[in-house]
């Protein structure tokens, strides 16, 4: 089995070389039947990495500690479940699944594109397989995870108890379906420049995969925040890690290129910023991983140092070359026969929006680069850290939120100021209601009354929008209240599918305000019997219960809870030693609300009964976790086909007449 | 693309401006020295006029003592590449689950008149060093 493995990965690596190798002599030759070849060999790798994946898994389930992987990962009580997730818990496993899941798209681009885009297709399999000849690389020769231990083994080292959470279960692979995804959107726009078809067919052809991209890169960071906060028993989400960081820039070039190709799509502008922005955002996902894996950035997510680093830096090296030489030479291509018309329009805010993204980006980036700068230039490391990171984002997505509010309601060209005044009227008196309501409730935080107030604005746009569709639609079409919002919404899924996008993102905008800024702790310790006063809850101490199970010892307090004197139940945060592991873990209890969650930390006890409690008020956090289900169901909705379309990607030129009809359309009616 | 409208330079200058100086004052005010427990005292390593520092360093097997349930810890940081030199250190607070005897721990804070150091935040490293340490640490190496 273990040969098996191995064998299937030299397999993936030839086919992989034989399909960049293909692509090549077809295009060359324009033979077809190369081409052809070529893309079969992408399916073939798929199916020898799917070989591998299903071989890894099953070792890691049967524990068959022959190979060095699984005695590292995974121990005999470790339940199936969990010992499954070992799979991407290392580095040889991860890459293994970078690998499938590139082979896994690539074959799915080549189905979905049977018909289509013939000309760019070659290119993009060629891109592609070079990606892939690189992961499968590393795979077979750096860190292979088919590697035999070469002594045997009874028991594994198992996988630490910080990682036996269902967060660990959906986070890493939810991160590298984003990670993955963008590859496919990147290598059309290689396709594009190589081929000088520079129109927005490579956009069109490839707005879901980068959609999907985007969706689970960001859900990701969002699980990953939950594991933190449920888990890491410190009360945060999001420390500036710069391995958290590195997940988060490609999600923010990501976004900023979500808007900006519409300018391209509408009135074909800003062609070579759309180019350059996927272009970033896959160099920063490779960045990402690199950082994840060379060990080179301080961080306390990364996996152990290796001699990944060095293979990395030179494949980012060759990705940026390669990109930006094709982009420097395409430059006459890649200019725009049209000009933005008036700095009241909606290209000229969706440009405001894209600089303040990308300003976010090379903050997040400077912030985690100045330790290595600094050490470099000076010889000594200065780390700026989470202050830094909090001066300069939270101003930056104040700004962002503002102009979420303001870019829907502009109008495409040129703005005029009686339809500006019209569209604004009713939210900016939101606004101000909102501004004085939440000064009056006694916030006088500037960031917190400026962030809560401009969301409140956005969601008051949102739903004037919403409004005024479907108030258009009861009075033209004659629909009924229901079925107006319905058919408008389904017939205009990107637009409106990116309002209920945008809501969610407010949504947990003001969860990391009420989260961040509001937030109250207490430490006290307490006897039996005891209570502590947090805020409104009272908490007390009933007693304290030690026993052992098969895996750990656990230490387990038992509170009584309640809130302006009415009971709210039991809590029992837990300390639980592994013994395998020789770790501790410390399991919070969470009793979670609308308004706040009540957070409780068992920090210590000792034998005589007496324990050190740590509570904490978060206000709002739940908001984030709603935020980001919202989200996720908006985007799925904005991403799925609709039937009545026929194929709109299909042709360039129509789809852009379309949409604009449609659009004009609307706003007419509206 | 004309971005030639004086409009959209003022625009964007505005823009550049605010974030450049955004930049420099989130710079400015929250920079730190990050030093190996041998730089401390080392005054070409230690070049910020602020005392705060974050030190790095390996928590001495065996020197963990916690009193007060758990509230105040006490430890020795070693120099992660020479055991012999070491400062004591303070930490009032709760400490992350992975903090034991032979991690890695960075600390925040500053050396008090008695040369021992003073700590408000506690970060420790390396459980998340997702390769768990096994007989032979071989893959990638």
């Amino acid at each position: 089995m273990i040969i098996v493995g191995q064998i299937s990965l030299a397999i993936a690596l030839a086919m992989a070389i034989y399909s960049g190798v293909a692509s090549i002599i077809g295009i060359k030759n324009r033979s077809g039947q190369y081409l052809e070849s070529g893309r079969r060999s992408i399916f073939s790798a798929f199916v020898a990495l799917s070989t591998a994946m299903m071989l890894l898994s099953i070792a890691l389930i049967t524990k068959d500690y022959r190979l060095e992987y699984v005695a590292e990962h995974v121990s005999n009580s470790l339940p199936s479940f969990y010992a499954f997730s070992a799979l991407w818990s290392g580095q040889a496993g991860s890459l293994l699944l970078w690998a499938w899941l590139l082979s896994l798209f690539s074959s799915l681009v080549i189905i979905q594109n049977k018909k289509k885009n013939l000309e760019l297709l070659p290119y993009v399999v060629a891109t592609l397989s070079g990606i892939m000849i690189f992961f499968v690389s590393l795979l077979v020769f750096v860190t292979n995870p088919f590697a035999t231990l070469g002594y045997s083994v009874t028991q594994g080292s198992g996988l630490n108890p910080l990682l036996q959470n269902p967060g660990m279960v959906f986070h890493p692979p939810s991160l590298y379906l984003g990670y993955v995804g963008f590859a496919i959107p990147f290598s059309f726009a290689i396709g594009a420049l190589i081929t000088r078809k520079l129109d927005s067919q490579w956009i069109l052809s490839t707005r879901r995969w980068t959609l999907f991209a985007w969706l689970f890169l960001g859900v990701g960071n969002l699980i990953g925040a939950k594991w933190a906060y449920v888990e890491l028993g410190w009360g945060g989400f999001w420390g500036w890690d710069p391995v958290e960081n590195a997940s988060l820039m490609p999600w923010l070039v990501g976004t900023a290129f979500l808007h900006s190709v519409m300018i391209q799509e509408r009135r074909d502008m800003l062609k070579i910023w759309n180019v350059t922005l996927i272009v970033f955002t896959f160099i920063l996902t490779i960045f990402g991983t690199f950082v994840t894996r060379s060990g080179i950035i301080a961080s306390v997510h990364s996996f152990g140092q290796s001699k990944l680093g060095p293979l990395f830096l030179s494949f980012l090296a060759l990705i940026i070359f390669v990109s930006f030489y094709l982009i420097y030479t395409r430059r006459k291509d890649l200019k725009s026969r049209y000009h933005l018309d008036s700095i009241l329009s909606r290209e000229s805010s969706f440009l405001f929006n894209n600089l303040i993204l990308i300003g976010a980006v090379f903050a997040v980036l400077w912030g985690t680069l100045f330790p290595m700068i600094s050490e470099a230039v000076i010889g000594t490391k200065i780390t700026v850290g989470a202050p830094f990171f909090n001066t300069v984002t939270v101003p930056i997505g104040i700004a962002l939120i503002l102009l979420t509010g303001i870019c829907p309601l502009i109008s495409w060209r040129k703005a005029s100021v009686s339809n500006f005044t019209k569209n604004f009227l009713i939210p900016s008196a939101v606004l101000v209601v909102a501004f004085i309501i939440l000064f009056v409730a006694g916030i006088r935080d500037f960031y917190s009354l400026m962030a809560f107030s401009l969301s409140i604005f956005v969601i008051s746009t949102i739903v004037l929008e919403f409004y005024r569709g479907t108030a258009a639609r009861m009075k033209y079409n004659n629909e009924n209240l229901f079925n107006g919002l319905k058919n408008l919404v389904l017939k205009y899924r990107r637009r409106y599918g990116g309002y209920l996008i945008h809501i969610g993102m407010m949504l947990i905008f003001i969860g990391i305000t009420g989260a961040t800024v509001f937030k109250v702790e207490k430490e006290k310790v307490l006897r039996k019997g005891d209570s502590m006063a947090i805020k409104n809850y009272k908490l007390t101490f009933l007693g304290s219960d030690n026993f052992k199970t098969q895996l750990a010892e656990k230490f387990i307090a038992t509170l009584k809870i309640e809130k302006d004197g009415k009971n709210l139940g039991i809590a029992t945060p837990s300390k639980e030693y592994y013994y395998l592991q020789k770790q501790t873990t410390t399991e919070v209890s969470i009793t979670s609300g609308i308004k706040e969650d009540l957070y409780i930390i068992l920090a210590g006890g000792d034998n005589t009964g007496t324990v050190n409690i740590k509570a904490k008020i978060n206000p709002l956090i739940g908001w984030i976790w709603w935020g980001g289900y919202i989200l996720f169901a908006a985007t799925i909705f904005t991403m799925w086909p609709s039937k009545k379309k026929k194929k709109p990607a299909l042709i360039p030129g129509k789809e852009k007449v379309n949409t604009k009809n449609l659009e004009s359309k609307i706003k007419v009616k509206g | 693309m004309n971005l030639k409208k004086p409009k959209f330079i003022i625009g964007l200058t505005v823009i550049l401006i605010a974030l450049g100086s955004l930049f420099y004052l989130g710079t400015k005010t929250s920079m730190m020295a990050y030093l190996k427990v041998r730089d401390l005292n080392n005054p070409q390593k230690n070049i910020l006029s602020s005392k705060v520092v974050k030190v790095t360093g390996t928590v001495k097997p065996g020197s963990i003592k916690s009193s007060n349930v758990n509230r105040t810890f006490k430890f020795i940081l070693q120099d992660s590449d020479s055991a012999n030199i070491s400062i004591p250190v303070v930490f009032n607070g709760i400490v992350p689950d992975n903090f034991r005897s032979g991690n890695i721990a960075v600390v925040r804070g500053e050396l008090n008149a008695e040369n021992v150091f003073i700590a408000d935040q506690l970060q420790a490293k390396c459980p998340s060093k997702y390769e768990a340490s096994v007989p032979n640490e071989g893959e990638g190496k």
